[in-house]
């Protein structure tokens, strides 16, 4: 052993010598960890910290990852101490980030008093008095989407979705008349893919039914009640009735597929999408807000038809935090501002779009299209809950749903939720 | 009239499996070919004859690209050359000489072989975090290097026990001390095993992605990990641009064995098929 | 010639350091936080708690493990029986003195092989997809393909079938080392005996069953056993095309043992996981050592 220890102990000697001369100079590298959308806006707010600071050298040295990995990224790097300053949270991660991120005193965040007050309270959740976690960047709402060209093939002009049942009844025109649409077009899609967007999509039907997912107090599991029963059997009606197939909603890979599915033109009706489908997707096809008004109608995610609310939606979106291992914390702080802050919202160029968290720059709603829906649903908009085991839990729902899928013939939506519900118990019972 | 028919049959059968195994690579290709907006309609446009190297032409400018490409040649041959370097001189030994526990260090290393990867990269992650040795292109050459040595000492093995003891000896004799008789008779001898080791380590590790993308993938990065993000810097599914990207990573590799895969058929089977 | 005793040993110590450095020890840490409760988390840490075999108790209840489990034999049977069935066949057909083009044959076989998990599983995934594949595509357009039963769409989608379809692109990209092994074997075989046999007027497949076959046995013996040992641990070509999904339908121990440490970051009960998996390579392992036993004590 003791020649096996010291040819370690040799290879180490060099590395460590190897790995060292990289450091120095004076200069200010911040060390950003993101998603793969955020470059724009990276660019921007190193431009904006560069110009306030002449007197720096500052590189922003920014590494872009795809959503799954970033928080494995995180956690990793995080985990080994990396020096990392500003870091990308989904929301629904804030939980198990928690104690990797530094608590900014809220008076050192300029215009702090312009976020809306419901994320806010988000961002302070688990940050002391006087603190908040990070700065909330845009969010986002889901809304119901349909093809108006199909729709116009099939003999409806003019779409009116309000109810579930009316979407059904939709559905049972289009399945009539699919002679008049190109081959293997299905009435109506969803998405029940391998991550989160399953769950947020499917949770606007659960709580348009007047369900939760968790008990307000965060302690069992509430999916399985009947709101969540129902939710899920609305799904599993569009099965029975061969208005969509399994193969064709259950995408093997991200979101992204079934959304881009939908553009293609895969499905007539999409039960649920975010708002993005008409900004970002569209705009990654080379589709203009003009061309996608044209081409798709949307609305509010529609209630059930006795009670029930209409347009209930998952607000989504990310939180810029500082990681409790920066090194420099003010630039940092500094730099999620100009990211998240009221500025230059209206500027192109800046990356800013999506729907603004901050009060004074709501107005630039309106550039989004069907923006006059996108306001109302942010009325309903519901965050999903932040404990720490809420990924874990997440995953178990969306087994849920894709089992669900898979299995509509021979199981009901009860016995799946319950055997989900009572995985999920055990998690939030005894870690 | 027999005598054709097994004639047949046996083309049949090897024509079948040749398309078989090129299908995926020709499809690959085609996407690659094919215009952006082929695939953003539903039916997707498989057929229309409409061809570009567009996409071969943003792939190979893409300065990304070109550094994810160089840094996996650079891990495969630092590791190529350290597994045959190291695998060679331990075969060698379990070759020709005896001695104590032999056997069981044979076994050991068959042993080591069948550990999963999946069983020790959790570890070999925060073992080499604790070093501050994740995403450098050391880790990825000692682990890459690992990978193939238990194989390449088999092989190695078989090919020095074929080489006759006397004609080391004749050139000890000569003049020449051990490790000089090594280097002068036996390693020419073997250099056909050896070839084709180093050929299994380089493919081995110039195509390794899960090692790749848990232990680096940040300052170092191959290309099958770069191949991945390519998906995600375009947000979306660009099929046409990931294939073009995927096809220029295949052609190193289709021509390295265009030239090479005789010998690393003969290295790798000890000589049983030289035709 | 004194120096000779330390010779042997000083030519082995550079392997042995690198493997006891990149896989005895970590084996020990995979065993060790095997008893811990820990997340990727708790590695700043240094951490976790001993919990002792909590994490394996937890094996044993848990439906996604014997999920897995399930998938592995399917994948790992089904790959081996493919890989050594097709890869004699070819090495038999490659065999054939009246085969001309046999090296650009064989180098052909091999891409599959050599080509990197990535690629393979995009091309299949370009093949397959149910939206953009060009499988799909094509079937709904032809007939042929759809009287062969080709034209569904659920390829990557469709729960009870997604680990067959596995299984078959593994055979894909496995076959040409089971016939290079093979091909081996058979080069093995001395053409006098099929002389002979024809002089004694035996006909093809009597010289197949006759000759090739019981000769050829050990080949494949220690061909099977080599997949199967290999097998087990593969999966990163299904990492790429499916992850494990639809719903953990893909999943096979080893990539199960992957995404429990890296996707959702329980790196105790992943490397208990991973241990499990370890066993079950022994087991393997260890009855390959029997046959080969068995066959050495035969021989002699």
């Amino acid at each position: 052993m003791g020649k096996f220890g010291k040819v370690a102990i040799l290879i180490l000697v060099i590395v460590m010598a190897f790995s060292s001369i990289a450091v120095a100079k004076q200069k200010v590298v911040l060390r950003v960890v993101t998603r793969t959308w955020a470059k724009e806006l990276i660019a921007y707010a190193t431009k904006k910290l560069q110009e306030n600071h002449p007197d720096l050298d500052i590189v922003v040295d920014a590494k872009y990852y795809e959503y799954q990995d970033t928080r494995t990224q995180l956690a990793m790097r995080l985990a080994r101490r990396e020096p990392i300053d500003v870091m990308t949270v989904d929301h629904i991660w804030l939980g198990q980030f928690k104690d990797l991120m530094m608590p900014i005193p809220t008076s050192k965040v300029p215009h702090y008093e312009d976020w809306i007050p419901a994320f806010r309270k988000l961002m302070e959740k688990y940050a002391p008095k006087g603190y908040t976690l990070g700065l909330y960047g845009s969010t986002d709402v889901r809304m119901i989407f349909w093809n108006k060209e199909y729709m116009r093939k099939v003999g409806i002009d003019k779409v009116y979705i309000k109810t579930w049942e009316d979407v059904k009844a939709y559905a049972q025109i289009i399945k009539a008349n699919l002679d008049k649409l190109p081959k293997d077009v299905d009435p109506v899609g969803f998405m029940a893919g391998n991550t989160e967007h399953t769950n947020s999509r499917w949770y606007d039907y659960l709580w348009a039914a007047g369900g939760d997912i968790l008990t307000p107090d965060e302690k069992k599991a509430m999916f399985n009640k009947e709101a969540g029963i129902r939710a899920l059997e609305f799904y599993g009606w569009f099965l029975k009735n061969g208005m969509t197939k399994p193969e064709d909603v259950l995408s093997p890979k991200n979101g992204e597929v079934y959304d881009q599915a939908f553009l293609n033109g895969k499905f007539v009706i999409s039960l649920g999408n975010g708002h993005w489908l008409g900004d970002t997707t569209a705009r990654n096809v080379g589709m203009t807000h003009e061309e996608f008004s044209k081409k798709f109608g949307a609305a509010l995610i529609p209630a059930p038809a006795s009670g029930g609310e209409r347009g209930a939606t998952v607000a989504g979106g990310y939180v810029w935090g500082v990681s409790k291992f920066s090194k420099h914390p003010d630039l940092a702080i500094e730099f999620i501002y100009y990211i998240t802050g009221p500025d230059d919202w209206n500027v192109e160029g800046t990356g800013k779009y999506g729907i603004p968290t901050v009060k004074s720059a709501l107005d630039t709603i309106s550039k989004l299209p069907y923006a006059d829906i996108i306001k109302q649903a942010l009325e309903h908009a519901k965050f999903r809950p932040t404990i720490p085991d809420y990924p874990k839990i997440a995953e178990v729902i969306r087994d849920a749903i894709q089992k669900y899928v898979m299995n509509y013939k021979t199981k009901s939506a009860k016995e799946i939720l319950d055997e989900a519900a009572s995985e999920v118990n055990d998690i939030l019972s005894n870690k | 009239m027999k005598r054709w028919i097994p004639v047949v049959l046996v083309y049949i059968a090897l024509i079948a499996w040749l398309l078989f195994s090129v299908f995926p690579f020709s499809t690959t290709l085609l996407i690659a070919l094919k215009p952006k907006n082929a695939f953003m309609k539903f039916p997707p446009d498989y057929f229309s004859m409409k061809l570009t190297f567009e996409n071969f032409k943003i792939v190979l400018s893409d300065k990304n690209w070109i550094k994810y490409y160089t840094d996996t040649i650079i891990i495969a041959t630092l590791s190529a050359a350290l597994s045959v370097l190291v695998g060679s001189l331990a075969a060698y030994s379990f070759a020709r000489y005896e001695f104590r526990s032999k056997e069981f260090l044979m076994v050991f290393i068959l042993a080591l072989q069948m550990i999963p990867a999946a069983s020790v990269i959790i570890p070999i992650y925060s073992m080499f975090a604790t070093m501050n040795l994740l995403d450098t292109f050391l880790i990825l050459i000692l682990v890459d290097s690992v990978s193939s040595i238990p194989l390449i000492i088999w092989l190695m093995r078989g090919y020095f026990s074929t080489i006759p003891k006397e004609l080391e000896e004749a050139a000890f004799i000569d003049g020449c001390s051990g490790m000089k008789a090594f280097w002068a008779v036996t390693f020419p001898l073997a250099a056909p095993g050896i070839a084709a080791s180093a050929i299994y380590a380089f493919v081995r590790a110039f195509n390794d992605y899960i090692m790749a993308r848990t232990l680096a993938g940040d300052r170092v990065v191959t290309y099958t990990v770069g191949l991945t993000m390519f998906t995600n810097q375009y947000e979306g599914v660009d099929l046409t641009l990931v294939s073009a990207a995927a096809f220029t990573a295949l052609i190193p590799i289709l021509i390295m064995f265009a030239i090479f895969h005789k010998h690393f058929i003969i290295g790798l089977t000890g000589g049983a098929l030289k035709d | 010639m004194k120096k000779r005793k330390w010779i042997p040993i000083l030519l082995i110590v550079p392997a042995l350091a690198l493997l006891i450095f990149v896989m005895m020890f970590p084996l020990g840490w995979a065993f060790v936080t095997g008893l811990k409760s820990m997340t990727l988390l708790d590695l700043m840490t240094g951490g976790g708690r001993f919990t002792g075999l909590k994490n394996y108790f937890k094996i044993f209840r848990d439906r996604l493990f014997y999920n897995s489990l399930r998938n592995s034999l399917i994948f790992v049977s089904i790959s081996v029986i493919g890989q050594v069935f097709f890869g004699f066949l070819i090495a038999l057909a490659l065999k054939n003195k009246f085969v001309r083009f046999k090296s650009f044959f064989r180098g052909i076989f091999l891409l599959p092989w050599i080509a990197s998990s990535v690629i393979v599983g995009y091309s299949w995934i370009y093949i397959l997809d149910a939206n953009l594949g060009f499988l799909p595509t094509l079937a709904s357009v032809s007939p042929f393909l759809q009287m062969l039963g080709l034209n569904r769409k659920d390829w990557l989608t469709n729960p009870s079938i997604v680990i067959y379809v596995m299984s078959v692109i593994n055979i894909w990209k496995g076959m040409p080392f089971s016939m290079l092994m093979q091909s081996a074997g058979l080069q093995s075989i001395p053409d006098t005996l099929y002389e002979a046999a024809r002089v004694d007027g035996a006909g093809a497949w009597q010289r197949l069953t006759k000759i090739t076959i019981p000769l050829m046995t050990p080949f494949i013996l220690i061909n099977l056993i080599m997949t199967t040992m290999i097998t087990f641990n593969v999966y990163d070509v299904i990492l790429v095309m499916t992850s494990g999904g639809p719903n953990h339908a893909s999943e096979v121990l080893s990539l199960y043992v992957y995404n429990t440490g890296f996707t959702m970051g329980e790196l105790g009960y992943a490397s208990a996981l991973s241990i499990i998996l370890l066993l079950v390579n022994l087991l393997v392992t260890i009855l390959y050592f029997m046959i080969l036993r068995y066959r050495e004590r035969r021989l002699a």
